[in-house]
């Protein structure tokens, strides 16, 4: 119920406290200094997920790997085993091996644009997320905060803001969706490796 | 021309008339000819002053129609009409930003122009289909839920509630199992273009283009647009490689091809028309050497051209502007009869009435021959070529009126036989002559050998892509187009028809079962039908009954999300898609062109039809297994495949068949319609154009010229005109200046229809090659079998 607190907090600390100032690229710039983006990152995560409608929160946790240049695996283990590799132009979701969903870009130009942002949000992609999303946000020493509105209609339709916070590491991620779904994930426990292992080179293959 | 006339009618007192009755009739008659031709001219000038916009550029007005199916002939025409005012274009250019920059370009340089452009907002159909969406089901989610036990489906769900993200925009509890998101996403498979930033865009072999799709202010053929638009698009490419050296902005649609094909014509009608005049006028002045003779002709050629036109905007809607480049080279026809009248006249002292009279039933018989020739391109379905034969026969028959009517009081009374008809005299003497020895039959096995070999090497070719072509640069384009939106063929399709809406729609739902197989095999890219975005009423029932599966795993969920036991209840209560909330909502508006609507059939009840269209037809092989797909062993009822450009060659082919019987017929008619007039000497004049006819032939197979319907169209147009060179030879015996005649009229008739034979419209090039070379031998022929002169 903690992290759901938070959740509640955070959302109630944006409406009140910043007015959205458009294309603060300062705040960016800030950022993007204090983030360490590594060629690998590795860790946990806590995901909330707090859907319209219902009032129990969904929590799930799992493991993470970001690999720069190759993609993002996103391990759930409770309460639902399975693994989500995402690659530039395609999501694959399997459990137990077994394939359960497959989308690529070439079936459906939407799925590039989910990429991007998952990688945006999960890889600290924040230039790639500044060219579809109006930002702005706040720096206090070594921390952060980036609030991203979608300046396209069409995203807009899928996202209705996404918000960054973090320090050396993104540490926090929120996405509300356009139909009122939010989805609340903390990062824990994150290492960082100069080199992709073969190991998790080997999973993207 | 009358105010010409009335100019040179000093001479009526010249060329008194005899008093006889027959003279009164011919006055008679010359002043009604005369009052009708005024007429036709006041009506042209008065009554089609809009002439321009009455030409028609576009090339399928010349195709034929489908007689047997009258629904899907309107519905064709409908959906040709829907398409011919857009206009796409795909822009790009090295990266997405530059694209973007590339196609604002473009905009700007078509800015004016009064252009629509049908923009990136499009309508979002799940706003649309929401509350329908318990009968929408894609045929995987059908058949995952025909297999789905209570966990797997409690498993899918809470699969979804747990998700990272999902592709859809509802929220959970409006979509738990995510089957509306997939159907929606489904349909998003029915076009590669996707709303992104504000534009309209699509990725296609690694490229990302920007789709600017226009809809044009006015029609397409209008010509005043069409040269303003080539010009905006030449604008905008140059703006486009200003950004990027390597744009690329390609362009389809209609108006392109009519603006291309108006700019060939026209360039064709002053060639053809400014070539055949200049070249009429420099030898018959130089024949005649008379201002008179030349004018006279001119007014005959005025006479005849002005009969045409009224003739053919009187009967027409619209004239065909290769109609208009085809008239043109029937300058070198029409003139022959003033040609025949003037030669008579060389070096003749007789009185103008007596000559005029011996001359008249020779001069009918050559208006015969050639407009009974130009007569059976009527008979073929094509309207394109029904015009032309109208436009010829009206025009021909009007210079021959002119002539009979007019010149017995107009002509001089004399002209000086020139001396340029000596040497010409003196060629012919030494002209090979038939002989009945050895050496000339040997020659004739020879040739006989020679035609048999070609003519057994001829290739018939009835596809009508070989009549029609547009402009190669324009044709590749449209194919780069529309292989980069999946745009479907127009020319082979499925008709789907029954008694209601209803069974139209299950019908179409059958067919496409049948056609998802050929996707996967990747036969075809995909398919354009209604049923896709309204499934029929049997459907939506049956997918809300496969979804009431679903109660148990609904329990489930409710108890691990801790919802109401009813939650999932108020989605059940969906209501049902029709027919009339489907075609009354925006959202259809791309799509409403392929329902056809109740049309009464042949017994009067109303037949309901609509067509699907296919996505990128890969090949032969695919064509005809979709072909045997409504009879096949599981038949569809109320299929129909529709291969038109399938159709329209085979009609091709039949009227070719029927057309070699006309020319054959033609070929013993001709001899047995003359014999009464030359007796015994029949067989010199019909000689020549027969064997001109089979060298033809032969030549045709040597060089690899395929036979099409309008190769032997353009013989019986030789065989016309041959005949009628033979006749005036032989009718009028070898005087100096019957040659000098017959060798004016075919040297004219080989300029006009030699420049014919340049045209790029394919069908005009072959009418024009076949009969000039036709008319070439028929004309070399033809002194072999004069009789020597006494």
């Amino acid at each position: 119920m903690k992290i759901f607190k938070r959740c509640l907090m955070l959302a109630a600390s944006w409406c009140l406290a910043t007015p959205l100032h458009a294309a603060d690229a300062g705040v960016l710039v800030a950022a993007r200094e204090r983030l360490a983006l590594e060629p690998v990152t590795q860790g946990e995560f806590v995901q909330t997920r707090q859907l319209a409608r219902i009032k129990k929160p969904l929590i799930s946790t799992g493991r993470f790997v970001v690999a720069r240049g190759l993609g993002v695996i996103w391990e759930d283990i409770a309460p639902f085993a399975r693994t989500m590799r995402l690659t530039k132009d395609e999501i694959l979701q399997t459990a137990d091996g077994q394939t359960l969903m497959h989308l690529s870009a070439d079936k459906e130009p939407a799925v590039a644009a989910v990429t991007g942002i998952l990688f945006g949000v999960l890889a600290g992609d924040l230039d790639a997320l500044a060219r579809g999303f109006d930002h702005a946000g706040e720096v206090k020493g070594t921390h952060w905060r980036l609030d991203f509105t979608p300046r396209d209609a069409n995203l807009a339709r899928l996202i209705r803001q996404l918000t960054l916070r973090g320090a050396r590491d993104i540490e926090q991620v929120e996405i509300i969706s356009a139909a009122g779904d939010v989805t609340y994930i903390e990062f824990k426990a994150q290492t960082h490796a100069r080199e992709i292992p073969a190991d998790i080179g080997k999973r993207f293959e | 021309m009358p105010a010409k006339f009335r100019r040179t009618s000093g001479n009526v007192l010249n060329n008194a008339p005899p008093a006889s009755r027959l003279a009164r009739v011919h006055r008679l008659l010359a002043w009604f000819w005369l009052a009708l031709l005024l007429g036709a001219a006041c009506w042209l000038v008065a009554g089609r002053a809009d002439w321009v916009a009455r030409v028609d550029t576009d090339l399928l007005a010349l195709l034929p129609r489908d007689e047997r199916r009258p629904m899907l002939e309107v519905a064709l025409k409908a959906f040709a009409k829907q398409g011919e005012r857009q206009l796409a274009l795909l822009v790009s250019a090295r990266d997405e930003a530059l694209t973007r920059q590339a196609a604002q370009a473009t905009r700007a340089a078509l800015a004016g122009l009064g252009l629509t452009e049908q923009g990136g907002a499009m309508a979002f159909p799940g706003d649309f289909y929401f509350p329908y969406r318990h009968g929408l089901l894609t045929p995987a989610d059908r058949a995952w839920l025909t297999g789905a036990s209570t966990e797997t489906a409690t498993a899918r769900a809470l699969d979804r509630a747990y998700a990272l993200f999902t592709l859809s925009n509802l929220p959970w509890q409006d979509d738990p199992y995510g089957f509306f998101g997939d159907w929606l996403q489904a349909l998003g498979e029915a076009t590669p273009v996707r709303p992104s930033g504000g534009e309209l865009t699509v990725r296609h072999a690694g490229r990302a283009y920007v789709a600017l799709i226009f809809t044009l202010p006015g029609s397409a053929f209008d010509a005043d647009f069409q040269q303003k638009l080539l010009v905006a698009l030449d604008d905008a490419r140059e703006r486009a490689r200003a950004l990027d050296p390597d744009a690329r902005l390609l362009r389809a649609g209609v108006v392109l091809h009519a603006a291309a094909a108006a700019r060939q014509a026209q360039g064709e009608m002053s060639l053809i028309g400014l070539g055949s005049l200049l070249g009429t006028f420099f030898l018959i002045g130089f024949v005649f050497q008379s201002a008179r003779a030349l004018t006279l002709i001119a007014a005959s050629l005025v006479a005849g051209s002005i009969v045409a036109l009224a003739a053919a905007f009187a009967l027409f809607e619209r004239v065909h502007l290769v109609t208009l480049v085809f008239g043109t080279s029937l300058i070198g026809v029409a003139v022959d009869y003033a040609i025949l009248v003037f030669a008579q006249h060389l070096g003749n002292t007789e009185p103008v009435w007596d000559r005029f009279r011996r001359l008249l039933p020779t001069l009918s018989m050559v208006l015969l021959t050639p407009a009974l020739a130009y007569f059976a391109l009527a008979l073929t379905p094509f309207p394109g070529l029904k015009q032309m034969a109208i436009f010829a026969v009206c025009g021909i028959f009007g210079a021959w009126a002119s002539v009979v009517c007019f010149y017995p009081y107009l002509l001089p009374a004399t002209l000086p036989l020139p001396k340029n008809a000596d040497p010409l005299k003196r060629l012919l003497d030494r002209w090979p002559r038939w002989k009945n020895n050895g050496m000339a039959w040997t020659v004739v096995l020879l040739l006989v050998v020679v035609a048999a070999l070609g003519i057994a090497r001829l290739r018939a070719n009835d596809d009508i892509r070989a009549l029609f072509s547009g402009e190669a640069e324009l044709i590749d384009e449209h194919r780069q187009v529309s292989e980069i939106l999946r745009l479907p063929s127009p020319a082979q399709m499925f008709l789907v028809s029954g008694d209601s809406a209803e069974a139209v729609l299950q019908a179409e739902e059958a067919l496409i079962e049948r056609l998802r197989p050929l996707v996967a095999e990747r036969k075809i890219g995909g398919f354009e039908a209604v049923s896709r975005w309204l499934p029929s009423a049997a459907r939506q029932r049956e997918n809300a009954t496969l979804q009431e599966r679903l109660r148990a795993s609904g329990t489930r969920i409710a108890k691990a999300l801790e919802l109401p036991p009813d939650w999932h209840a108020s989605a059940e209560k969906t209501e049902m898609l029709t027919p009339d909330i489907w075609l009354a909502a925006p959202m259809s508006a791309p799509f409403r062109a392929l329902w056809l609507g109740a049309t009464p059939d042949a017994s009067g009840t109303p037949r309901h039809a609509s067509m699907v269209l296919l996505q990128g037809l890969a090949g032969v092989e695919a064509a005809a297994r979709l072909a045997a797909l409504p009879s096949g062993d599981v038949p569809l009822p109320g299929v129909e495949w529709v291969d038109q450009t399938r159709e329209i060659s085979g009609l091709m082919a039949r009227y070719r068949g029927l057309l070699v019987k006309t020319l054959l017929a033609a070929c013993l008619a001709v001899p047995l319609l003359l014999f009464p007039f030359f007796r015994s000497r029949v067989w010199r004049i019909v000689m020549p154009v027969l064997a001109a006819g089979a060298l033809t032939l032969a030549f045709m197979g040597c060089a690899g010229i395929p036979l099409q319907m309008l190769s032997i169209l353009a013989l019986l147009l030789t065989l016309g005109m041959g005949v009628d060179y033979a006749i005036f030879l032989q009718a009028r015996q070898m005087h100096a200046h019957t040659l000098l005649a017959t060798t004016l009229a075919a040297s004219l008739t080989l300029l006009s229809f030699g420049l014919l034979a340049l045209s790029r419209t394919p069908a005009l090039h072959a009418l024009g090659t076949t009969v000039t070379l036709g008319v070439l031998l028929s004309w070399l022929l033809t002194p072999i079998f004069l009789r020597r002169n006494p």
